[in-house]
């Protein structure tokens, strides 16, 4: 409970002192004639200064463990979240290199079949919604990359 | 030409073949623009313009104008259905819209985000009939000075937009205007917080943020569950709104109208300050504000109204003035001038057939966008009723195809996926992007009417206070502040006696 | 049993992707130029003036080359994303860019670019100077420009409303702020209609502003016309204050500077492609209809080579450039 409040204040207070950093180096020049960085500092000043309250305020209240998460405890899944991302970011180191076709269709199986779905049902949402897509969105005039195999560009 | 001779002229043209169809290639376009995400109104539009040239000014603004209010309609639909707005002004309709689909509701969600849109459409058409040209005047009272305090008291209100703590949608608030500081900065020339990667010099993109911060983090929220879970509730209860819907949307309706045409007329985010205006009102004045973030059907229909009033409201000063408010309406602009017209207040003497035809349009234009999107209401929601294991991927893709096919970027794709994991993680601690959001999105517009405010008073602050307009709005935006303070310490009060 | 249907599925998706691509692929071997689309990059959002300005080219530009001209939009980093791109796509003369020179020569004099200005090769110019003018509120005291730059030079600190800082317009304000010695203080705008509304409603006393925005309000009679920086005669038929003075007749000799808008290319692109685009662009640029359609957004039409520029006039600009924002102290 209580790191539940601490942990994110941290990080907005690590967050509001960067802030502050960069943007004094881009220069603040005064009131009269904002520079770059004044608007950034002020703001990272005032997150600061919150975070400094909440953190205070969270501290002061010892035991007093009225605020919880409130989630129950149900078993997360984290590990169907991180094969979401990586499949996420696998699909935009592979999109330009792949070209759009086969990384689509990649990317498209992993997932389907990742939710639990049956083979054909996979094999068959992957193939027509790759199509599908790359048939409606190219109608719009958008681009996709042909990949180093040349395939629907 | 008085107003009745002018209307009648204007459907006369409208309703001929040629127009008429324009009309309907423009909404239907529109709302297809609108569902699908990425491309947004002002893309289509650009692709579209070169074939206007062999049209006359008439026809083309028609399609143009289609295609802008069409996008309003569409916006919403994908907001409700998946969390992701499609248009910015969609993004407050996210918030009970969603909610109310997971509810089983989504059929009446949608519809009376179709009627709403409709009568804020048709009433600000209205509107834009008689007061064009004096409500351009006020449009010019807005300076400097002025945008500051209405965004600074917009800010105030988004706080009602969290469900939760009032500290935390502040701190979601500043995150939200430093967020919009990265990228170059137009004043100096220097780029802010870019570290050296070419894609953020023009800033964080909007696209990407919002469909990470809002779709994929809902994504990853419900991968958290075994995949038993439903996500949709399978039994959908009506399709339409049913009566009690109606009674409690047609407050909502009516304030949202009355107050998305005036703020639709500002320069910068006016339909997007009329939506967030209207839910922030609707909770604040409703019997049971708890409800709103939980499906409450006032949360659709106010802001909805008010974003397709403001549509039509930013059409004053390109028709009163000849001043575009916003990347659209430079665009239309562009395509009356390439067409050898100026708008402006002479517009409506010169080619008052431009004026009426278009005005004319609108209307029918607003009545085959409804025809359009309640049949279609069927089949959104049969698209919900597809299990989840095969919904989920494809919003995925949908909305990875929507931030490459932006500027062909791979780097927005990086983006939206980073916002999602942000998304995902601020939920957990119970912070809630919307604020964030509308902070991000008004935020260069507030950072530049403070520096000009500044160099105007050269760095006297008081200026801000001595403009009366901006005064006004401050004051407001400081009672607001004062009494919720209140009402926060008080609760935190009798939390304590409680225990 | 599944397994078969499992082959049978990946050899159908297999097909499937074979047929997409022969749809719209161009294996081509070395056709002769231009043998697909050109894109021109606009590095402006749509509606603005040069977006306008790209697109009638274009309309104009497809019947010389025979292949479909499409603008593109690629606005950023104040006109320099559009330039990125330029100069990092493929020197095969399928991308090009109308540009200003400051678009290119900004980014790389305040270090913030990724390209440098051997990366482009001008191909000609496409519009006369765009027209750039002072405007006041019809209320404003100062009638004439005399009058005001006399209350100026008294009056140190006049407020003036002006563009980003990448423009042509600032720079022409800086000029002008520079040589007439008016010390004013710029307030800065993002983008032309934002600093009418802002003259309109006498936020700010006067603005820089260009042309192609201030046609509604100013034949309205909203907005009025003080100076004019460009010589009358290449203002198009808008009809401006009567007797604005032009700089020359004010300040006498200047130095030369100003910003035309040129078509650009990447600079390894093949000579004969060049030669192919310059000839186009000319007979473009003969073409009455074409200065008609540039009139009517208030630009004219006006060919110069593109070599004999970058000979002669860039390096000229790049010195220009450099002493104003060193000045202005953007530059150290």
């Amino acid at each position: 409970m209580k790191k539940y409040h601490i942990i994110p204040t941290l990080f907005w207070m690590g967050l509001s002192l960067f802030v502050m950093i960069f943007s004094y180096r881009l220069g603040l020049r005064g009131f009269h004639n904002p520079g770059p960085g004044l608007a950034p500092f002020v703001l990272g000043l005032l997150l600061l200064l919150i975070s400094l309250y909440v953190l205070i305020d969270a501290l002061l209240k010892k035991g007093r463990g009225d605020e919880t998460p409130g989630e129950g405890q149900s078993r997360t899944n984290y590990g169907k979240i991180g094969l979401v991302l990586a499949a996420l970011f696998a699909y935009s180191f592979l999109l330009e290199r792949l070209g759009f076709l086969i990384t689509t269709w990649i990317f498209l199986f992993l997932l389907f079949r990742s939710m639990g779905n049956r083979w054909v049902t996979t094999l068959v949402a992957s193939t027509s919604t790759m199509l599908a897509t790359y048939l409606v969105f190219t109608f719009f005039g958008v681009r996709f990359p042909p990949g180093i195999f040349g395939l629907g560009g | 030409m008085d107003i009745f001779s002018g209307l009648l002229s204007g459907f006369q043209i409208t309703l001929q073949p040629v127009n008429f169809l324009y009309c309907f290639i423009g909404v239907f376009i529109g709302t297809l623009i609108g569902v699908l995400p990425g491309i947004g109104p002002t893309g289509a539009m650009s692709i579209l313009l070169p074939t206007t040239f062999g049209l006359s000014p008439v026809s083309s603004l028609i399609m143009l104008a289609g295609i802008f209010y069409g996008a309003q309609y569409g916006g919403s639909t994908t907001s409700i259905l998946v969390n992701i707005p499609g248009e910015p002004s969609s993004i407050v309709t996210c918030l009970d819209g969603y909610q109310m689909a997971r509810q089983g509701r989504a059929g009446p969600a949608l519809g009376i985000a179709a009627f709403g849109s409709l009568i804020g459409g048709t009433f600000s058409i209205i509107a834009l009939m008689f007061l064009a040209i004096p409500l351009s005047e006020i449009a010019v009272a807005f300076g400097p000075a002025e945008y500051f305090s209405l965004i600074c008291m917009s800010m105030v209100f988004s706080v009602y937009l969290a469900r939760g703590s009032f500290v935390k949608a502040i701190i979601m608030i500043i995150v939200g205007l430093i967020l919009s500081t990265v990228g170059m900065d137009l004043v100096s020339g220097r780029p802010r917080f870019t570290f050296g990667c070419g894609t953020l010099i023009d800033g964080i993109g909007l696209v990407p943020a919002a469909m990470g911060l809002f779709g994929i983090s809902e994504v990853l929220m419900n991968l958290e569950e075994s995949l038993d879970r439903v996500v949709f509730k399978a039994k959908v209860k009506n399709l339409l709104p049913n009566l009690e819907d109606w009674k409690r949307s047609i407050g909502p309706i009516i304030r949202g109208t009355l107050l998305g045409f005036p703020l639709g007329i500002l320069p910068g985010g006016g339909a997007i300050i009329a939506s967030f205006v209207s839910y922030s009102i609707e909770k604040r004045i409703s019997k049971n504000p708890e409800g709103f973030g939980h499906g409450a059907i006032e949360g659709v229909a106010g802001p909805e109204t008010a974003n397709n009033a403001g549509a039509g409201g930013s059409f004053v000063p390109l028709l009163g003035l000849g001043i575009p408010p916003n990347v659209v309406m430079a665009l239309l602009m562009g395509a009356l001038i390439i067409h050898g017209v100026a708008p402006g207040p002479l517009m409506i003497k010169q080619h008052p057939e431009i004026f009426w035809g278009v005005i004319a349009s609108m209307y029918v234009g607003n009545t085959m966008l409804l025809l359009l999107n309640l049949p279609l209401i069927g089949m959104w929601v049969k698209l919900l009723k597809v299990p989840y294991r095969i919904l989920m991927p494809l919003i995925l893709l949908f909305c990875v195809i929507g931030s490459y096919s932006l500027n062909n970027n791979i780097v927005e794709v990086v983006i939206m996926i980073i916002f999602g994991i942000a998304g995902y993680i601020l939920r957990k601690f119970e912070f809630e992007a919307a604020p964030l959001m509308l902070a991000f999105i008004l935020g260069p517009i507030w950072e530049n009417a403070w520096r000009q405010s500044l160099v105007i008073s050269e760095g006297n602050f008081s200026i801000f206070l001595e403009k009366p307009i901006s005064c006004a709005a401050l004051v407001l935006a400081a009672f607001l502040i004062i009494t919720s303070g209140f009402k926060y310490y008080r609760k935190t009060k009798t939390k304590v006696i409680i225990e | 049993m599944k397994k078969r249907i499992f082959k049978g599925f990946l050899c159908i998706s297999i097909f499937f992707a074979m047929v997409c691509t022969s749809f719209n692929h161009s294996w081509s071997a070395e056709k002769k130029y231009p043998s697909r689309n050109i894109d021109v990059l606009i590095s402006f959002p749509p509606g603005g003036p040069i977006d306008l300005q790209t697109r009638i080219l274009a309309k104009y530009l497809e019947k010389e080359v025979g292949v479909q001209v499409i603008p593109v939009n690629k606005p950023g980093g104040g006109g320099s994303l559009g330039a990125g791109i330029l100069a990092s796509s493929r020197p095969d003369g399928y991308t090009l860019s109308l540009m200003a020179q400051s678009s290119i020569i900004m980014p790389v004099l305040l270090k913030e670019a990724d390209f440098s200005i051997e990366d482009f090769r001008a191909i000609g110019q496409v519009v006369a100077p765009p027209p750039v003018v002072f405007v006041v509120h019809p209320d404003s005291p100062w009638k004439t420009f005399q009058e005001f730059v006399d209350h100026a030079r008294k009056n140190p600190g006049v407020k003036c409303g002006h563009p980003p800082v990448t423009t042509t317009a600032f720079l022409k304000m800086s000029y002008i702020n520079k040589y007439a010695n008016l010390k004013l203080v710029g307030v800065p705008f993002k983008t032309d209609p934002e600093i009418n509304v802002a003259i309109m409603g006498k936020h700010i006393p006067i603005a820089m502003s260009g042309v192609a925005a201030l046609r509604g309000p100013l034949e309205a009679g909203k907005l009025r016309v003080l100076f004019s920086f460009n010589p009358a005669t290449e203002i198009g038929d808008l009809k401006l204050a009567p007797n604005t003075p032009d700089f020359e007749s004010f300040f006498g000799k200047k130095p030369r500077f100003d910003l035309a808008t040129y078509l650009w290319a990447h600079s390894k692109t093949p000579d004969e492609i060049i030669e192919i685009l310059k000839r186009a662009l000319e007979k473009v640029e003969k073409n009455p209809e074409f200065d008609n359609d540039l009139k009517k957004v208030g630009y004219r039409a006006r060919y110069v080579d593109g070599d004999i520029f970058m000979k002669e006039e860039l390096p000229e600009s790049v010195k220009f450039i450099k002493e104003i924002l060193t000045e202005i102290g953007l530059m150290k």
